[in-house]
């Protein structure tokens, strides 16, 4: 009985303080920024915005240090809030920066690339790593068709205010060892070893006039 | 009705190891499957946020716990178990603690080899010698990368100077262009181009290749374009997936405009090849040094929970072992336990074909039949028990303590103990018996100690008898007393046996029976001279008269003769009755009416003696002679008569007073009838002399009459004994029973109660 009370008593206590020993770091936020709107520009959906999402200096750091590729993902969704339970979204459109150090050039490349339509990814090179940070951070002036279905369709959205987008940047440390590596080393530490990176969560940015 | 839970609990602990071990694989399968899953994974349409991440880390943590903790537990388990003596815990014990040895020794040496190989492998992966040729190709690479770039922008530079020299201007371009090309050719340029601003292109040489737009480089950045035009020159790597382009930029003052000069150099595939993998290989080489410590404490983390995971098994796998040998045991040790407190009906069940299941199914073979012989041993207990407290003959076993080791019923009746048989097992003979009766009972048996019999080695002694005369409640009893030894085939001696009979009644027939006959002869014998000799003297008396001379001596003399040889003929006649006493003609009779007409028939006027008679209502009509209760009636008020006649002449009884009761005894199945008086009493040592034939303290008196009265008590049954009243007088009572004859039985269980 006492042995069991114990434990109980350790176990208790452990998952109390350890989201106190977990990662204190304030998480960064995502921040929007809508293009003003040209004069004469009747459709929203040509209208443009701008993401930021800061990568953690430290971070991005280790895993380019450790010749690893950090990919910044951005996910954008079009939604609606139909009631207070349900809202209706459209497909989920992606852009993906990847950060990566040439040990030839001595440079920091950033590859930019959006998923859903047929364009080639970009690419260029800083030889800063802090230029190159922020770089990689931002997405530039995308346009709002992107996030929807397809170029013609445009929201609704003039007198209805319902619309948004929600937005979501994941950023993860990739590399060839890595995913091998990082799923035993997630599955063996039952999820304490955790490469994967972060999450930023879903937050939802409306789309006003 | 049993709840589910209780059901599920009950199969998973019926069910079988391979049972148990396929649950436990599909459920770590699916644990597997479900972390997988979790897995961040490039667009899994579920994407775990970092609360759904900590939980599942917090879970697989409390799961890590769980396993330390059961382990712990068990581990606890058993030595506390041990330390208890419980049973089967030292077996348990050693068991598990031999697997988990078997198991752990290895697996820690093992793990120790490991461990140490393992680090030496991984050091010998970033070993000096690896790293600095690593190190030596990438700066190799870089030194011939930024050759590239480097002669790329000397080249501009070189160029620009060229053209500004020459002082060429925008309008001349096909001076420009053939410059441009003898240069781009002579340095094995991919392009050389001159840009008014970012969009407009004044001149431009290239490759052939470059109108194949697989083998076509990028076009330049704008921030490029931006820095040119504000005076810098740079140099910018613009990569497409087949080639690498080195691009310089080149502030130019062209005539008075403003322009950029681009040159860019593509390098050639085979060098972006091996760039490439040169930059691979760093790459990798770069992650293995990054990951050297995670990868070590990975794998040696991986060593240890596998080692946790054998430790766990092998301590389960013991206890199972262990458990699959001790709790039928325990079993079997509960089943022994039960079987040594008397329970017979124990068995123990187990399933198996194992040495175990041999030993489980001989117990409960012992068991039953333990069972029988007991069931058996019992019925004959009781059958013997049941012999024992029917017998009419009292018997007592007696220990070689001489206490008692049993007692029957019949005993306690003869000698006037209460019934329950049990209060004096362990009791000293001594104290039980009579003193009278233990005298020679002694004797009896101190005989047979030195008897003979000892040294033949008999399994039993010849039994010795011996009549004991006592009195008991004021009656004198007859005992007869017969004791033997009780021995083994071994000789050991069990004790002794002391059979009690009690043979006053018989004796009294007897002795009846031997008076009724010395009665029977002596009056046969007197009788018959008796008449001769009266009309002889009647003869006599009428021969002389009383005028002649003598004739009066005569005559008185005659008168005497015939006057005695009267009485001896009544006192024969007496003789002659007591002798002959009738058959007995049993009929149902009303007591009630022979007590009032008894005491009737004494009541006249004039008499000093009160006669009273109480009879009670509830007295049942008995199966006696009517004829013979009279006369006892009538024998018993004339003795009592007798006796306060005599009271009252000697002035000690100023209101003799006669009471004849009628009453019945329910509880023990009798009827009593009481003659009282308030007369002298009948002292101690005469009440039992009272009823032998002769025995009378009266003048005159034939001393039959209470012999009379014994004798037809005897023949109806019934008892007889004198009590003292208190302050004086007699009571004198008589019990019949209620059932006649046919309860004979009955009669040897009346307890003797007084009022």
């Amino acid at each position: 009985m006492i042995f069991r009370q114990s434990f109980v008593l350790v176990l208790g206590i452990f998952l109390l303080v350890y989201p106190a020993f977990s990662s204190a770091e304030e998480e960064a936020r995502i921040t929007v920024q809508w293009s003003p709107r040209p004069a004469g520009l009747s459709l929203f959906r040509d209208r443009s915005f701008s993401v930021l999402f800061p990568l953690s200096t430290r971070e991005t750091r280790e895993c380019i240090d450790a010749g690893l590729e950090l990919e910044h993902r951005f996910l954008f969704r079009l939604c609606r809030q139909v009631n207070g339970f349900t809202t209706d979204c459209r497909t989920t459109k992606r852009v993906v920066h990847n950060l990566s150090y040439d040990p030839i050039q001595d440079a920091y490349r950033i590859m930019k690339d959006r998923l859903d339509d047929q364009e080639d990814p970009t690419l260029s090179s800083h030889r800063v790593f802090d230029d190159s940070l922020g770089e990689a951070s931002l997405v530039r002036e995308l346009p709002i068709w992107y996030v929807l279905d397809s170029q013609e369709d445009d929201p609704p959205l003039l007198g209805n205010g319902n619309w948004s987008i929600g937005m979501r940047v994941r950023t993860t440390c990739k590399g060839e060892m890595r995913e091998f590596l990082a799923d035993l080393s997630y599955f063996v530490s039952f999820g304490i070893i955790d490469i994967y990176g972060t999450d930023s969560g879903c937050e939802y940015f409306r789309l006003v006039e | 009705m049993v709840s589910s839970r209780k059901k599920f609990l009950v199969w998973w602990f019926r069910s079988g190891i391979a049972i148990r071990l396929a649950l436990f694989f599909a459920v770590s399968a699916l644990l597997f499957a479900l972390v997988y899953w979790q897995r961040p994974d490039g667009e899994g349409t579920y994407l775990p946020t970092n609360i759904a991440v900590f939980s599942l880390v917090n879970l697989n943590i409390a799961i890590l716990f769980v396993l330390i903790f059961l382990v712990g537990r068990n581990f606890y388990q058993l030595i506390f178990d041990r330390k208890r003596k419980i049973l089967g815990s030292h077996l348990r014990f050693r068991l598990v603690s031999a697997i988990v040895g078997l198991t752990a020794i290895p697996a820690v040496l093992l793990i120790a080899v490991s461990s140490g190989l393992l680090n030496r492998a991984i050091d010998g992966w970033f070993s000096s010698p690896a790293e600095a040729s690593v190190e030596a190709a990438k700066d190799i690479a870089r030194f011939h990368f930024q050759s590239l770039e480097q002669r790329t922008a000397q080249i501009a530079r070189s160029l620009s100077e060229e053209v500004q020299s020459k002082q060429l201007v925008i309008s001349r371009v096909e001076d420009l262009k053939g410059l441009l090309e003898s240069r781009r050719v002579a340095e094995t340029l991919y392009a050389i181009e001159i840009f008014r601003n970012k969009e407009v292109s004044l001149v431009k040489v290239e490759n052939a290749t470059a109108s194949i737009t697989f083998f076509s480089p990028p076009p330049p950045r704008e921030e490029s374009f931006e820095r040119a035009f504000s005076g810098e020159a740079h140099v910018v790597v613009q990569e497409t997936p087949s080639s690498q382009f080195i691009r310089a930029f080149q502030p130019l003052i062209l005539g008075k405009e403003e322009v950029v000069l681009v040159v860019t150099h593509r390098v050639r595939s085979e060098m972006t090849l091996a760039l490439s993998s040169i930059r691979q290989s760093y790459q990798e080489y770069r992650q293995l040094t990054h990951f050297k410590n995670p990868l070590r404490s990975t794998y040696i983390l991986t060593l240890y929970m596998i080692a946790g995971l054998v430790l766990f098994a092998a301590m389960w796998l013991g206890i199972q072992i262990a458990k699959q040998l001790t709790v039928p045991i325990q079993r079997l040790s509960e089943g022994m336990r039960e079987v040594a407190k008397g329970n017979f009906r124990m068995q123990v069940h187990h399933r198996g074909d194992d040495e175990i299941a041999f030993l489980t199914r001989n117990f409960n073979q012992m068991t039953n039949q333990l069972r029988e012989s007991t069931e058996q041993a019992e019925s004959r207990r009781v059958y013997l028990e049941t012999v024992l407290e029917n017998l009419a003959v009292g018997v007592i076993v007696i220990d070689p303590m001489a206490r008692i080791s049993a007692v029957n019923s019949a005993v306690l009746r003869m000698l006037s103990k209460q019934r329950d048989s049990i209060s004096y097992e362990g009791a000293l003979v001594e104290t039980f018996l009579p003193i009278q009766i233990w005298r020679e009972v002694k004797e009896l048996l101190h005989v047979e100690e030195s008897g003979d019999d000892r040294k033949r080695g008999s399994t039993s002694a010849r039994l010795q008898e011996r009549e004991v005369v006592f009195s008991l409640d004021g009656r004198e009893k007859r005992m007869l007393c017969t004791a033997g030894i009780l021995r083994t085939r071994d000789q050991n001696l069990l004790g002794s046996v002391l059979l009690l009979d009690d043979v006053t009644a018989l004796s009294e027939a007897q002795r009846l029976a031997a008076w009724r006959e010395a009665a029977r002869r002596i009056a046969h014998e007197i009788k018959n001279p008796l008449t001769p000799i009266k009309l002889a003297a009647q003869r006599l008396k009428k021969m002389f008269s009383v005028d002649e001379e003598g004739g009066r001596g005569v005559h008185d003399a005659t008168t005497t003769i015939i006057e005695h040889v009267d009485s001896i003929q009544r006192l024969t006649d007496e003789f002659s009755r007591f002798a002959r006493m009738p058959m007995l003609h049993l009929e149902t009779t009303d007591m009630k009416t022979l007590v009032q007409e008894a005491v009737l028939s004494y009541i006249e006027e004039g008499s000093r003696i009160s006669f009273q008679s109480i009879i009670d209502d509830d007295v049942p009509p008995l199966e006696v002679d009517a004829e013979q209760i009279r006369r006892l009636l009538m024998n018993l008020i004339e003795n009592a008569v007798k006796a306060l006649e005599e009271d009252v002449e000697q002035q000690q009884n100023e209101s003799p007073r006669i009471v004849v009761r009628l009453s019945v005894e329910k509880t023990d199945g009798e009827v009593l009838l009481e003659v009282r008086d308030n007369g002298p009493g009948i002292p101690d040592h005469e009440k039992m002399q009272v009823f032998q034939p002769y025995f009378t303290k009266r003048s005159g008196g034939t001393g039959l009459g209470l012999a009379i009265v014994s004798s037809i008590v005897a023949e109806h049954h019934g008892d007889i004994r004198v009590v003292d009243l208190n302050p004086r007088g007699t009571r004198v009572i008589v019990s019949f029973p209620i059932f006649g004859r046919e309860s004979t039985q009955r009669k040897l269980e009346l307890s003797w109660k007084e009022d």
